[in-house]
């Protein structure tokens, strides 16, 4: 298989000898880091995080696996105000002259589509750290290996995808993979006008995935293997009277947590504000700490295979 | 061109997370699961009144053999395997405390070669002194706190974590008594007045400071205490990495059983505790808190049973005694599957050799085509002549469980249990 010089979309993870070895590398790399014996491949080299968006523990995640790998990091925490871009330089510039000075960069950009152009410009690896509604591919390819940490990669997985689905781009750049597990079936819940874009749903059509869609949890809660957590974010709604009407029908409690399927896991991006009660932390089924720890590890095996 | 054979078996399919009639199709050139369907009505073996769970695991055995072979007069890797198979165990975890214990990356090594003779899968702990090393092997380890055969054990906590320091991140498993309140109950009357409760406890509190303090992956072994259990499962709500195996005798005898007949012969260590120390370990067992049926199957000779030496052969009566909990206390096919198959399968899968695909603890494509079939209607009634360990005896015998096992499956290769 042909090394991927930049990640930019799921698709380009479809690939399972890829997934493998990434997901084998980032076992091991939490392996070492735990016996504190993490080598330093990438020393003398940088990572460049231009964040035109704010997302403070996807910028600290990839930071950190650099750094645990003996990188240095040079960071661009909003993009947006503080940077050239305010003096009307363009995105393409910007990259050109970035790329002159650090060996990889991670890019969060607020416009879909941004990282892909952005990538014809760069002459080092480029990695998509979430452009806008579009996608987050080390998000989920972070969210899979948790899935299959947790449950083991099998046949037959029942996942809830519950909340915002129209502009959950981690949701978004998930599907595909789930896609890959034979015999696959999702739930798909949110509030009507929260639905997945239609381009998702003839996806999941094409590749002949068994999918529900309801704006209720309730006949999830019994079934899934996976619940898959979003944020409904206020500004996506046309009124506040809105967003208040529905901001905790998904509320995941202790109630519900309990109700879950004993081995079943609650997954979450982060951050969250109210969709799942602090409480259900100490359950054994809330991953997504465990998650979110994932995510550094996976972020090192990419970081490693784009530059080593 | 050689065609690879397959096997094909029917029946009710037992995995942690959902039971369903299906179909599981194997290929026995590489001994793996090739798929599993819906069926057909044909299978090649009749499982009629059985349920098909993934391979049984038992992390906690002592096959006692060794480069040295002086203990292999109770048992050997050979005679361990056949009573693993016999009571429907497909993978096995061979603690350390040997003459010859494996603690380093040498003689690690040299004991891994004698395993090649068993046909159940063994994994090996490396031992933890206190003059040991890591291997360069990522390895699973075991510690003893108190006093063990040869020279791993500790006489102190503070010996103890010089010791674990060095193996900061690696997966330890412990034995938890602590040393110096055995050695103050030393001349207590009985066995389980000797080894108290309050040492289980106290080591407990030690293992999961250490395993929290250097980021371990523990493993509590034989756990017996109910006091404890609030400990872990404390820990367990912090993130802490840490899991506990239950025995069978912890879970089927207390000490209200115990009478002059049998009480050498149920003398083990941990020993045996109160009625609800006991249910509490079943409730904990059910409930998820406990992840492990380990059987710390520790065969000694009939004579020196007699002369009062502490441990129980258990791998025989692995299987049966899973239908025992589901008869006696309710356990679904998932709860056994869970906690004989997937949790085990979890443990030792980061260890096992490449050729057996994604491992063990799971009915699924890819994973090792190793099944233990139970016959949930036909009892076993335990007798010394059927068991298979070398050492001759069992625990249970003139129990009768309330099922068997009938088939165990490894890699492919079908062993009729009985």
């Amino acid at each position: 298989m042909q090394k991927l010089k930049h990640i930019i979309s799921t698709t380009q993870l479809l690939n399972r000898p890829l997934q493998e070895h990434l997901f084998a590398s980032a076992a091991q790399m939490e392996r070492d880091d735990a016996q504190r014996t993490l080598a330093r491949p990438l020393s003398g080299r940088i990572l460049a995080t231009i964040f035109y968006e704010p997302s403070t523990r996807t910028r600290l995640s990839f930071e950190a696996a650099m750094q645990k790998l003996g990188g240095g990091v040079l960071t661009v925490e909003n993009a947006r105000d503080s940077s050239s871009a305010t003096k009307g330089e363009s995105i393409a510039d910007s990259i050109r002259v970035i790329s002159g000075y650090a060996d990889v960069i991670a890019l969060r950009h607020f416009e879909e589509g941004t990282a892909k152009i952005a990538a014809k410009m760069s002459p080092v690896p480029l990695i998509n750290a979430g452009d806008g509604i579009g996608e987050h591919p080390t998000q989920a390819l972070a969210d899979i290996y948790t899935i299959e940490k947790e449950l083991g990669g099998r046949e037959g997985l029942r996942v809830a995808l519950v909340g915002d689905l129209l502009y959950g781009r981690t949701i978004h750049s998930l599907l595909p993979l789930l896609c890959l597990y034979p015999g696959v079936q999702i739930d798909l819940v949110s509030p009507a006008q929260l639905r997945l874009p239609a381009k998702y749903i003839q996806h999941l059509e094409r590749k002949g995935v068994n999918f529900r869609e309801s704006d209720k949890l309730g006949a999830s809660i019994k079934s899934a293997d996976v619940i898959y957590v979003t944020r409904v974010q206020k500004e996506r709604f046309e009124s506040p009277q809105e967003y208040e009407a529905i901001k905790d029908v998904y509320l995941i409690d202790s109630k519900i947590a309990d109700k879950l399927k004993r081995h079943a896991i609650i997954m979450h991006a982060l951050p969250r504000v109210n969709e799942i009660a602090p409480e259900v932390d100490s359950n054994s089924r809330a991953a997504y700490f465990r998650q979110a720890k994932n995510a550094l590890y996976i972020r090192m095996a990419l970081l490693n295979y784009l530059l080593a | 061109m050689s065609v690879d054979k397959r096997l094909r078996i029917e029946g009710r399919i037992a995995n942690h997370d959902r039971e369903f009639e299906g179909a599981i199709e194997i290929n026995t050139t590489t001994g793996l699961i090739e798929h599993v369907g819906p069926k057909e009505g044909r299978s090649d073996l009749e499982t009629e009144g059985c349920i098909l769970f993934p391979g049984f695991g038992d992390l906690h055995i002592h096959a006692r053999e060794d480069v040295s072979g002086t203990q292999c007069y109770k048992e050997d890797f050979v005679t361990n395997s056949n009573a693993a198979i016999h009571g429907g165990v497909v993978q096995v975890a061979d603690m350390p405390n040997n003459p010859v214990a494996p603690i380093d990356d040498e003689k690690y090594a040299a004991k891994e070669l004698l395993t090649k003779k068993s046909a159940v899968h063994v994994t090996l702990y490396a031992g933890i002194g206190p003059q040991t090393q890591p291997l360069h092997r990522h390895v699973p380890y075991k510690a003893f706190m108190g006093p063990s055969v040869g020279d791993l054990f500790f006489r102190s906590q503070a010996q103890l974590e010089a010791a674990i320091a060095n193996y900061r991140g690696r997966n330890v498993s412990f034995h938890c008594e602590d040393p110096e309140i055995l050695e103050a109950h030393k001349h207590a009357p009985t066995h389980e007045q000797k080894r108290p409760a309050s040492a289980e406890i106290t080591a407990t509190e030690f293992a999961l400071y250490l395993i929290e303090k250097y980021e371990l992956a523990g493993k509590l072994c034989h756990y017996s205490t109910g006091d404890g259990l609030k400990k872990i499962a404390a820990a367990k709500a912090r993130g802490v990495r840490v899991t506990c195996e239950a025995t069978p005798h912890h879970l089927f005898f207390d000490d209200s059983m115990l009478t002059d007949e049998n009480r050498l012969w149920l003398q083990m260590n941990p020993p045996l505790r109160s009625p609800s120390d006991r249910v509490a370990l079943i409730a904990a067992l059910k409930s998820g808190l406990v992840d492990y049926i380990a059987t710390d199957h520790a065969p000694h000779t009939i004579e020196e049973k007699l002369k009062g030496v502490s441990g129980v052969p258990l791998l025989d009566t692995y299987g049966a005694f899973a239908t025992w909990l589901m008869a006696e206390h309710g356990f679904t096919a998932c709860d056994i599957s869970r906690v004989c198959a997937f949790n085990p399968g979890v443990f030792v899968r980061e260890f096992l050799p490449a050729s057996l695909g994604k491992g063990f603890g799971l009915i699924a494509p890819g994973y090792a085509a190793s099944l233990t079939i139970l016959d949930m209607k036909t009892p076993y009634a335990v007798t010394r002549e059927s068991v298979k360990t070398k050492c001759a005896w069992s625990p249970f015998e003139g129990y009768t469980f309330p099922g068997s096992v009938r088939y165990t499956v490894l890699n492919g290769q079908v062993h009729q249990a009985s």
